[in-house]
């Protein structure tokens, strides 16, 4: 049963009639006991989704098959870096949330996608995402692996063209993406909608073994 | 020099100085800018977005119609807008200073962009704006490079639950 104490019975009057369907509320009811206010604060993705094994390149200008990353639980961001605003707002939410885990951040790989290849080249990657933290990592690639890999998280893009000096620009949307180990999409997250919400159910995640 | 003639050079040259600095930016004019900053960039950025608060303390409304800076390549007025789930950026031509009003840029709204900055963009430096409006001219700003802290300010998209207030 959802523990007793009033923070969690506010929490849970608050949070009825919001998002979360009636199968995940019931799940939670079921398995938060002990394991502290870990409601899913995220989308459940139910069932969840096996991605497709996609071959991108890495901000070392390698190939990375997504396969090749299993073993981790990936926290996805898609985005561009000529990208002032939404971009390091959202990373910087995501490196917080990434050292909110403490040690179990080992088994955590953030990662930026970047849906702009002909700008963002591997060395602008390795510089961007190490600017918001050292264990990050970047994945790019040809258009069509992108699209494919974006389509599967239920990400969306869109580029247009800007009267600006800077080109085109790219909207996007502003998820964090949380893919299991066995690569299977599982949650997603508005980050810097909601602080603590992505290593808040870091444990709720790890302990739901559908 | 007598101490008279002295003090009237000084006195002249220091009136002169904030004739020609310090009055036309400060004191009595209509437009002022309120914590202004840059947020720190990555070494190889090409964009970096800088925040303040213009307050127009005027019966008259104003507009900011162009940014110029020796710091980077362009500068440009964009705005984020957040549509459902998605975050858009556009370019404006102009930002409306309302009359007694306040047009404030921040994360997730609008901003001012650094377009291929020259040099990083880091923190406990300073980059060199000058706002041009269309009544009260130009004014000439050093913006500190700072860091952005606390949790992000984005527009929660709909469909989404609350933060979880303890």
């Amino acid at each position: 049963m959802i523990r007793s104490d009033s923070r969690n019975k506010r929490a849970a009057k608050r949070r009825l009639g919001v998002i979360v369907t009636a199968a995940a509320l019931a799940f939670v009811a079921g398995s938060a006991a002990g394991s502290g206010p870990a409601f899913p604060r995220g989308l459940i993705q139910d069932p969840p989704r096996l991605l497709p094994d996609v071959t991108l390149t890495n901000q070392n200008g390698s190939a990375v098959r997504l396969s090749e990353l299993r073993g981790k639980w990936l926290w996805i961001f898609v985005g561009y870096t000529f990208c002032p605003d939404v971009c390091p707002t959202a990373l910087a939410d995501v490196a917080r949330e990434y050292d909110a885990l403490g040690p179990a951040k080992s088994g955590v790989r953030a990662v930026f996608l970047s849906v702009d290849p002909a700008r963002d080249s591997a060395d602008r990657l390795k510089e961007y995402v190490r600017h918001f933290h050292p264990d990050f990592i970047a994945l790019t690639g040809q258009v069509e692996e992108i699209d494919r890999l974006v389509r599967a998280l239920g990400a969306r893009y869109n580029r247009k063209n800007a009267e600006s000096a800077g080109g085109y620009l790219v909207d996007h949307t502003t998820y964090v993406h949380v893919v299991d180990p066995e690569g299977r999409l599982r949650a997603r997250y508005s980050a810097s909608a909601e602080p603590g919400g992505l290593s808040g159910d870091f444990t709720f995640l790890k302990g739901e073994k559908p | 020099m007598t101490p008279t003639q002295r003090f009237s050079f000084l006195f002249g040259a220091a009136l002169a100085g904030s004739l020609a600095v310090g009055l036309p930016l400060s004191w009595g004019q209509p437009i002022h800018v309120e914590s202004p900053w840059v947020r720190e960039a990555p070494p190889m950025a090409q964009a970096a977005g800088v925040f303040m608060t213009i307050k127009n303390a005027s019966d008259q409304a104003d507009r900011l119609i162009r940014v110029e800076s020796p710091a980077a390549r362009a500068v440009e007025i964009h705005r984020t807008k957040i549509a459902g789930d998605m975050a858009t950026m556009e370019r404006i031509d102009a930002l409306d200073v309302p009359a007694n009003g306040e047009a404030v840029l921040k994360p997730g709204g609008l901003h001012i962009m650094l377009i291929d900055p020259k040099g990083q963009v880091k923190t406990g430096g300073t980059v060199p704006l000058t706002l041009v409006f269309e009544k009260a001219g130009q004014m000439a700003l050093d913006v500190p490079v700072k860091k952005m802290e606390g949790p992000g300010h984005m527009k929660k998209p709909h469909g989404q639950p609350g933060p979880m207030k303890h």
